[in-house]
């Protein structure tokens, strides 16, 4: 009898312990696959198009309604498309062109290229306009449209399923 | 007295090793969670995106706004709505009498409106203007299929692709910019289906508008996806 009490005393108990570290463990993990889940939410889009549908490379352009943005390889133009007052200002890295510098770069290349044009909801309601001054000038389009604050790239052009 | 000696002798067990499997766990974890981070801040969506051309299918027009995917063809939906039976003869009377006629129903407010055809028409060698009927129309709030009830083989939009040929029809889309969303969805299933697709944005004082009598009816300038 007296055994088995002493036994019990000097006994150990790591359920506590153990639960703590189960605890630690399920906090932490739900923190990480919350923030993977708000950085995957507002995560940016890579855009990739087919060789089997076109010949044409795209040049993506970016249209918020107001102003165009364009990655023209080590260029990056800024064009306010139509006169506003006052005159927008340009996203960092970017510098004010005017859409003669846009057309004409797309008419040099209107054999090779087409303009691949990501449609933010704030430049929905103009966005025919837009078109329909590259269409004038014989130069091909595509649209997509992104949301507001996403960002977008260009992948590499192959083939895809 | 051997209890007394028992008692003394015996000795707590360490923590440290708990400790430190806890502060191993810890800092495993958050390692991971930093990976994690730096990871999706830079990781993007990809998307394959088709090149436009021109099509000659004939468009089945979808209304994407408030969230909603209205799941009828806009035209046929006007056209039936103002003048009835498809198949039916429109005299000069009816057409003067269809200006500025307001219908209402569970998808859209429509509203007619008259204009003189671009390309005229002689009878007997006589210039005749006929006119041409538009509806314009704004969606209903409270109408249409959300993005779940989009993506479900029962819900009515895939009925309606269901019961639509994509070899003579491609399905072309007005969207609102409340609707990229329910838009994506809805071509994810169009284009599953094997149909051709284009899309249009419109701003949200915009109305969709179709002719529903003369030339231009049908829209015969869609380029699809």
């Amino acid at each position: 009898m007296s055994t088995d009490s002493l036994e019990s005393n000097e006994h150990f108990d790591l359920l506590p312990f153990i639960s703590i570290m189960m605890c630690t463990l399920g906090c932490l993990l739900l923190i990480a696959l919350s923030m993977a889940s708000l950085s995957l939410g507002s995560a940016g889009e890579e855009w990739t198009t087919n060789t089997k549908d076109s010949d044409k490379q795209p040049i993506l352009l970016i249209w918020d309604g107001t102003l165009l943005t364009a990655d023209l390889g080590k260029d990056r133009l800024c064009v306010a498309w139509q006169p506003s007052e006052p005159t927008p200002t340009c996203p960092p890295g970017y510098r004010l062109a005017t859409r003669a510098d846009v057309l004409r770069y797309f008419a040099d290349r209107r054999r090779t290229h087409y303009a691949l044009v990501a449609v933010r909801p704030s430049g929905f309601a103009n966005f025919d306009t837009l078109q329909q001054d590259l269409l004038d000038n014989r130069i091909e389009t595509g649209s997509e449209p992104i949301a507001q604050t996403k960002q977008v790239r260009l992948g590499a052009v192959g083939i895809h399923p | 007295m051997r209890r007394r000696q028992s008692t003394d002798t015996f000795t707590e067990p360490s923590l440290v090793p708990l400790a430190d499997m806890l502060t191993n766990t810890v800092g495993i974890m958050l390692f991971i969670l930093i990976f994690t981070v730096l990871a999706t801040s830079t990781a993007a969506v990809g998307k394959y995106l088709p090149h436009e051309h021109p099509s000659t299918r004939q468009p089945l027009m979808i209304v994407c706004a408030y969230g909603h995917v209205y799941p009828v063809d806009f035209h046929d939906h006007a056209r039936e709505t103002f003048f009835g039976s498809r198949s039916q003869q429109f005299s000069f009377a009816d057409l003067l009498k269809m200006d500025r006629r307001q219908v209402s129903d569970n998808y859209f407010d429509m509203e007619t409106r008259l204009y003189h055809d671009e390309h005229p028409r002689f009878l007997n060698g006589t210039k005749i203007e006929i006119p041409a009927v538009a509806v314009f129309a704004r969606a209903r709030p409270d109408g249409g299929e959300d993005a779940d009830a989009v993506a479900r083989e029962n819900g009515e939009f895939a009925a309606l692709l269901r019961n639509t040929d994509p070899d003579s029809r491609m399905i072309f889309f007005f969207v609102y910019g409340d609707s990229v969303d329910v838009f994506q969805a809805a071509r994810k299933l169009v284009v599953s289906r094997g149909f051709e697709y284009g899309w249009s944005p419109r701003g949200p004082d915009q109305r969709v508008g179709t002719s529903i009598f003369g030339q231009a009816a049908g829209g015969s300038s869609i380029t699809a996806e």
